[in-house]
Formats: structure tokens, C-alpha cells, sequence
């Protein structure tokens, strides 16, 4: 050390002080790199989730619409012609044989039946694919819709506005599906005498208010059962917004939905 | 001087720091904490026997040669559970052992700091712990890196390889009187190598106190 001289010991000694900065420097880096390339990694996956989670509801949402065409046929082409082919064996009794008034009676009851069975499974059919919907579209069908379930003590007004638009597409009869849940659960649950369905068609969105007179339901309450789960993933589905409110009434409940519309519908 | 005689005995008091806790993960039968825990033995051993002897001016190379080749094999050994190019790691591993029979027993002998197959040696460990860190980017096994204690083990070996690599640079083709300031700055590696291996013990310690 002594042959060595003040400058050469100086410059040892920067050199030592550099390569141990350059030592804790080199870990702070890996370290911030690790930690940028976690971050990264984590967002993907994230994000990776989230569409594969979407993706699992659209496919939860198509097997349910499939199953729902198959029940729809099923019902459609076998109970139903059942039922026709028992309707037209009993017309042919009635035709061919010599009744006494007894049995008259009974043939007449049978015959009601069967013609509130056949208006039954149609009914059901209808509900679960409505039939000829991609030649009627959304406001024919939520219009059919409002018809069905209008009378014994409920009245189901169905009003439009805006320039209206034949839509008919999967985006449409989720919106479809969407307000058949809400109507269905205003007159399963609300008590209510009246129920509207209001259509506004803008260039851009479809605003969708489904109001009624019933007993209403806790803004804070939580829903989750099979109908919110299935309007809450179409909505999230179709990128649209609901809002859950009481109207300017007393009583009652109302629901906006606001669906934004694909160009080729407008 | 004396701060070189100071930092020398802090080197060698050093690797009490990590002793202790490797003591304190005495139930912790991993492999990597096991290998760590012989290598700060042997080195306390072989640093205590140096002094001893060099108080009765016998040589004390063939031990610095001995404990050299017993830490770069215990590393390589951790490095090689570690990565997955094991039989390359094997080969190499032979072909390393068969450099250093030579280096000892045909060019430099025991009783000189082998130099040649020490700087191997300091390449080989250097590769393997770049190679590890470029694993772990590729393969981000934890969100929180710093609580793997191997990380700290692969940093004590680049940090102390790499600056002994250029200690012998220095000492070889720059500054040929460099010799006793040298020593001071590999005791400064020392001491490094040895905080690096305690936070490695600390950090094996705290996760299998979060595991229980």
C-alpha cells in the first residue's frame, strides 16, 4: 500500500464506493422492474377474468335462450298437438255420437279445457320465445307483451315515443328479456293496479321506464335472485344503464333503462 | 492500517450475524436454507483456522483455496435446485472440479491463491445468478419478490462475485501494488455478502413464521 500513491488510493477507493452503489442501485432496479413487469402481469390477468367472466355469462345467457327456443318447440309440437289431436277427438264424439244431456255437459267442460290448456301452452311458449319476434321486433313484442298480461284487475298500459325502429337482432331480445323480467316482476310482486311500459327511441339509445302503482321495494334492499341476475348481466351485456327509483306518485316503483342502440338499428 | 485490521475482523465477525439467524431457522429443512447455513459454518470455520495459523506464520492459502471452492460449490449446488438446465448444470459442475484439480495440482499449487479457477469459478456464479433474476422476470413467482430468500442469496453472490471479479482485475493487469488495499475492499464484499445472507435468513424466518 505504500508503493501506491494518494491519487491511485483515491481512485480505489471511488472505484470500491461505485461498484457498491452500483450493487444497491442494480437491486433497487430489479426490483422496480419485477415489480412493474407484477403489475403488468396482474392487469392482464385481470383483465383476462373479467372477459373470460363476461364470456361465461354470454354463453350462460345463450344456453338459456336455447333452452328456452327447445322448451318453447317442445311444448309447441308435442303438448300442443296433443292437445289439438284431443280437441278434434272430442269434436268428432260430439259429431258422431248421440249424446244424452249429462254427457253433453261433460263433453262441453272437457272441451273448455282443453281450449284453455292449448291457450296455456301457448301462452307458456310465447313467454319463453316469442314467436315471430325477428319479424316483429322490440316494441311489437313488448307491445304483445303488455296485451297478455293486461286484464283481471291489472292494467298494463304500453306507450312509444321517438321515432321507432324495427330492431331485431340478440341485442334486442336481451333488451326483450330485460322488460318481460321487469314486467313480469311488477305483476308478480308489486300488488299493483296499474303497470306502463314507456318506450323512448332516440338516434343514439333506447330509453326503457317501467313504472307501476304497487307497493314498491326498499331502494338499499338487495336483489339478487335468478330475474336480477339475469337483467343485471343482458344490461351489462348490452352496455346499458338501469336506475331503480320511486316515482313522483305515491307508491309504487320505477325502473329507467337506458340501452344504447348499434348504428345498423337506427 | 488499522481500519484495515478493523475491517478484517469485522469481515470475519460478520458471518456471526447470519449464523444467528440460521440457528433461528433451525426447523426450517428447506434445501436452500440447510446449504446456506453449512457455508456460513465453513466459512466461520475456515476464517477462525486462518487467523489461528496465521498468528504461527504458517501459510494459510491451501484453507483460502479449500473455503473458495467449498462456497462456490455449495452456491453452485443451491443455483442448480433452482434452475431448470440441470444437466447442463451438471456437466459444467464436473468439468469445473476437473479445471481446479488441474489448477492445484499442475499450475498453481495449494499453497498460492489459485487464481485461474477461482475467476472461473467468479464468471460461472455470476452467470447463474443473472440467470436466475432473468427467470424470475420471466416467470413472476411471487408478488412480493423481496420475501423470497433465495433472491437475497443470488444477490450476495453477483454483488460479491462481481466485485471480486474486478478485485482481480485490479490486482492482476491495473494496479499490481494493489494487494492489501484489495484485501480491504474483498472484506468490504464480505461483510456485504454476509448482510445479504442474513436478510436471506431473516426473510426465511418471517415467512415460515407467516406460514404457522
Amino acid at each position: 500500500m505504500a508503493s501506491l500513491s494518494q491519487q491511485e488510493i483515491i481512485y480505489l477507493i471511488s472505484l470500491g464506493s461505485l461498484g457498491m452503489l452500483m450493487t444497491i442501485g442494480g437491486l433497487a432496479f430489479f426490483f422496480v422492474v419485477y415489480q412493474r413487469r407484477m403489475l403488468l402481469f396482474k392487469e392482464s390477468k385481470k383483465r383476462d377474468d373479467e372477459e373470460h367472466a363476461q364470456k361465461m355469462i354470454e354463453l350462460q345467457l345463450e344456453s338459456q335462450e336455447f333452452e328456452r327456443k327447445r322448451i318453447a318447440a317442445d311444448l309447441h309440437d308435442s303438448v300442443g298437438s296433443l292437445l289439438w289431436g284431443a280437441k278434434l277427438t272430442a269434436a268428432y264424439i260430439e259429431r258422431t255420437g248421440e249424446l244424452q244431456q249429462e254427457q253433453k255437459d261433460s263433453h262441453k267442460e272437457l272441451m273448455e279445457i282443453l281450449d284453455q290448456s292449448i291457450h296455456v301452452v301457448k301462452r307458456i311458449s310465447w313467454e319463453l320465445t316469442p314467436e315471430g319476434f325477428h319479424y316483429s321486433g322490440l316494441s311489437l313484442s313488448i307491445s304483445s307483451l303488455c296485451a297478455r298480461f293486461n286484464g283481471h284487475g291489472l292494467k298494463v298500459i304500453f306507450i312509444e315515443e321517438g321515432s321507432t325502429v324495427l330492431w331485431n337482432d340478440e341485442r334486442a331480445l336481451s333488451s326483450f328479456r330485460i322488460v318481460q323480467e321487469l314486467v313480469s316482476n311488477g305483476v308478480k310482486h308489486a300488488a299493483a293496479s296499474m303497470l306502463i311500459v314507456r318506450l323512448f327511441w332516440s338516434e343514439t339509445e333506447l330509453m326503457v321506464e317501467v313504472s307501476d302503482n304497487g307497493k314498491g321495494f326498499e331502494l338499499g334492499e338487495t336483489r339478487n335472485g335468478i330475474g336480477w341476475w339475469n337483467i343485471n348481466h343482458r344490461a351489462k351485456q348490452l352496455s346499458a344503464t338501469i336506475d331503480i327509483g320511486e316515482p313522483p306518485t305515491t307508491g309504487g316503483s320505477i325502473i329507467n333503462l337506458k340501452i344504447p342502440l348499434p348504428n345498423d338499428s337506427k | 492500517m488499522l481500519f484495515g485490521i478493523i475491517l478484517a475482523y469485522v469481515s470475519v465477525g460478520s458471518v456471526l450475524i447470519p449464523l444467528v439467524l440460521a440457528s433461528f431457522n433451525w426447523q426450517n429443512r428447506s434445501f436452500e436454507i440447510r446449504g446456506l447455513s453449512i457455508l456460513l459454518l465453513t466459512s466461520l470455520i475456515c476464517d477462525a483456522s486462518s487467523m489461528l495459523l496465521s498468528r504461527y506464520h504458517i501459510n494459510t492459502m491451501p484453507i483460502v483455496n479449500f473455503y473458495l471452492f467449498a462456497q462456490f460449490v455449495i452456491l453452485y449446488l443451491l443455483f442448480m435446485r433452482k434452475l431448470e438446465i440441470k444437466n447442463f448444470l451438471r456437466v459444467l459442475l464436473v468439468l469445473f472440479c476437473i479445471l481446479c484439480l488441474i489448477d492445484i495440482s499442475v499450475f498453481q499449487g495449494p499453497y498460492v491463491l489459485d487464481t485461474f479457477s477461482h475467476i472461473v469459478g467468479n464468471l460461472i456464479l455470476m452467470a447463474l445468478s443473472l440467470y436466475y433474476f432473468y427467470t424470475l422476470l420471466k416467470e413472476l413467482p411471487t408478488t412480493y419478490i423481496h420475501r423470497l430468500p433465495f433472491v437475497w442469496i443470488s444477490f450476495a453472490a453477483l454483488a460479491y462475485y462481481s466485485g471480486n471479479f474486478f478485485l482481480f482485475l485490479l490486482n492482476n493487469y491495473l494496479l499490481k501494488e494493489a494487494g492489501s488495499i484489495a484485501w480491504m475492499l474483498h472484506n468490504g464484499l464480505n461483510i456485504t455478502k454476509n448482510v445479504f445472507f442474513a436478510i436471506a435468513l431473516w426473510q426465511a424466518y418471517h415467512n415460515r413464521k407467516l406460514s404457522t
